[in-house]
């Protein structure tokens, strides 16, 4: 019996080995890339470790990544547009949701059913209206407009997400708070909020990528150079080809990704980590 | 049952009533401008031949015609001033495409949620820190990576295959072209239209997106299940095979379903990753319906087409979300009972 525990243990290891490996290898190609001194346009191998190890490109990415535009601006607009869409997202996605999950009043399953349906259509199928009618609250170049474009895309996922989060917080702890002579905001705050948290922070961090990776649309409304995003200038930079060395390229993307792993690791501890893989077991 | 929050006081009745509405108001307003208005306002332009001097003044153009119907008929029997576009192939590869990649995530997902979860596998913080990953790292910059993988160059996969043959004996060297080849390895798998090396390119980088996401959803299911199920199944003898057969798959379907139909959904409707991979290509062979509308729009520039395409991409919506919607609430009465 013992034996047999040792040799399902060490299958099951080098199972997740593989696995672990084939999530690892191609974020660890794109690190290569990022410090690689040696390229001078596309590489011509994959290779496990740079050839001549520099931190040059990475610096000449905070230096001038795309055209004329300086990194902090890039980064700037990025956080900015990413960071404002979620906010808004959210706000509009809870008081939403906590409707939907809350109250009962005519029109509430047609109106579920509208906001659910607006999930499903993809936001480019509507870009060509969209263009006009940002043009004519003449908010189409502006950071502003992309924020707002943005939240409105993410939403459908945070009435998704946190509507099954209000639904799950026990309607007797919201009425012994009203019964304690505490306002629906308050109730909200110091009830709802707290016990729906890890679902509410799943929805800030996929909105939060959702815009921190969109450019599709951006590049259709941008057209001035100052409000570039940083996945636009990815997009432009691997459209342009071999012209610039691909680390410049990788390290782009490797100090885009920085900022999310970021904000993930300070989470991990305390709210995904419950919310994604459960706590039994610690 | 009506349901309504206990209030002791009369006079808050009126204020009551109009609750609900007052948390709907400010989202419904941003979605009007954002979401409704556009969505009437692409119905209309479907109708016209609007083009890109149309798009200053919009609907109040001077020389915008209605042509009645005849976008719509360009797209679905043909005449598009486009190369290698035909309506029918391109939704058969759409929705294979989706089913294939949530026939592939799902069960991949369940399967290392209950390898994770089984007691006393080591290092089990480790792995769960590196499998999360592709869910938080940005999209734009996983399609950027698995592009470089099947560069048919310096790509790894090519050099991993390389190596792979070469440990048999073989000297030759692997020179795939993923992403561009036209020849589709298996000619007879889609009857609209062969799938080219891309399609199966993308499989793989697609998993390497997907399967994280049903874990989670398959780990949070999983230790839902009350361990006194599986000690009454031990009780009464049933094997391993059997317990996971007959209580851990029926208890997990309540999750899995929804997570699937999501899937599917995002699948479906994968913009950044596709148009980041291929474009669409070799030749729209990889081409889905957002990819196509997005082309339309930003290089054909056939902004009525684009119209029409959206109010089809509409249609096609609403049939997934009515089919997806009934298959998830089955599955709810299912929970219930």
């Amino acid at each position: 019996m013992r034996k047999y525990l040792w040799v399902r243990q060490i299958l099951g290891q080098i199972f997740l080995i593989i696995i672990g490996l084939y999530v690892i290898v191609p974020i660890w190609g794109m690190l290569r890339l990022a410090f690689d001194g040696s390229l001078l346009s596309r590489p011509t191998e994959f290779r496990f470790f740079p050839k001549v190890f520099s931190l040059e490109p990475l610096f000449s990415v905070l230096d001038r990544p795309y055209q004329s535009v300086h990194f902090t601006t890039l980064l700037k607009n990025s956080l900015v547009v990413s960071l404002g869409a979620a906010l808004l997202a959210l706000v509009l996605g809870a008081s939403l949701a906590y409707a939907f999950a809350r109250f009962r009043f005519p029109g509430r399953k047609p109106g579920l059913f509208i906001l659910l349906l607006t999930a499903v259509i993809p936001p480019i199928a509507f870009a060509t209206p969209l263009y006009i009618v940002l043009s004519i609250l003449q908010i189409r170049t502006s950071l502003l407009g992309l924020t707002i474009v943005y939240a409105v895309f993410a939403i459908p996922f945070c009435i998704w997400n946190m509507r099954a989060a209000f639904q799950s917080v026990p309607r007797e702890l919201e009425e012994a708070a009203f019964l304690d002579g505490a306002g629906y905001l308050s109730t909200f705050r110091y009830v709802t909020l707290p016990l729906a948290l890890p679902s509410i922070a799943i929805a800030a961090l996929i909105s939060f990528l959702m815009a921190y990776s969109e450019f599709a649309i951006g590049w259709l409304f941008v057209d001035k150079a100052q409000t570039v995003t940083l996945s636009m200038a990815i997009y432009a930079m691997v459209q342009s080809g071999n012209a610039q060395p691909w680390s410049i390229l990788g390290s782009l993307v490797v100090i885009m990704s920085i900022p999310v792993i970021l904000v993930f690791v300070i989470f991990q501890r305390t709210l995904l980590e419950r919310m994604l893989f459960g706590a039994l077991d610690s | 049952m009506a349901i309504k929050p206990v209030t002791v006081r009369r006079k808050t009745d009126l204020r009551r009533v109009f609750q609900p509405y007052l948390y709907l108001l400010p989202a419904f307003l941003v979605l009007s401008v954002i979401t409704f208005y556009p969505l009437v306002y692409q119905v209309i332009i479907s109708f016209t031949d609007f083009q890109t001097k149309d798009l200053l003044l919009g609907l109040n153009s001077p020389k915008l015609q209605f042509i009645g119907l005849q976008n719509y008929k360009q797209i679905i029997f043909g005449g598009l001033p486009v190369q290698n576009f035909e309506f029918i192939r391109v939704l058969f590869y759409n929705l294979w495409w989706a089913i294939t990649n949530v026939m592939v995530h799902v069960p991949a997902g369940v399967l290392i949620a209950v390898l994770l979860n089984v007691k006393g596998v080591w290092f089990k913080k480790i792995y769960r820190a590196i499998y999360v990953l592709p869910v938080v790292i940005p999209p734009i910059v996983v399609g950027t990576v698995w592009r470089n993988i099947f560069n048919e160059q310096y790509g790894a996969m090519n050099q991993a295959l390389t190596w792979i043959v070469q440990l048999f004996g073989s000297d030759t060297v692997v020179h795939l072209r993923w992403l561009e080849s036209y020849t589709p390895p298996i000619p007879w798998l889609l009857p609209t239209g062969a799938l080219p090396l891309a399609y199966y390119a993308m499989m793989i980088a697609n998993f390497w997106l997907g399967w994280p996401f049903m874990t989670l959803v398959a780990t949070g299911a999983l230790q839902s299940i009350p361990r006194e199920l599986y000690e009454a199944a031990e009780i009464d003898g049933a094997s391993k095979t059997y317990q996971f057969l007959h209580v851990t798959v029926p208890l997990l379907r309540p999750a899995m379903i929804p997570a699937a139909m999501y899937g599917f959904t995002l699948s479906f409707n994968l913009f950044n990753f596709v148009y980041f991979m291929t474009g669409g290509g070799p030749s729209r062979m990889t081409e889905i319906l957002v990819t196509f509308a997005y082309d339309l729009v930003r290089n054909l520039r056939l902004y009525g087409v684009a119209g029409a395409f959206a109010v089809i991409i509409f249609f096609v919506a609403i049939a997934i979300f009515l089919i997806t919607n009934k298959l998830t609430r089955a599955t709810e009465s299912y929970a219930e009972s």
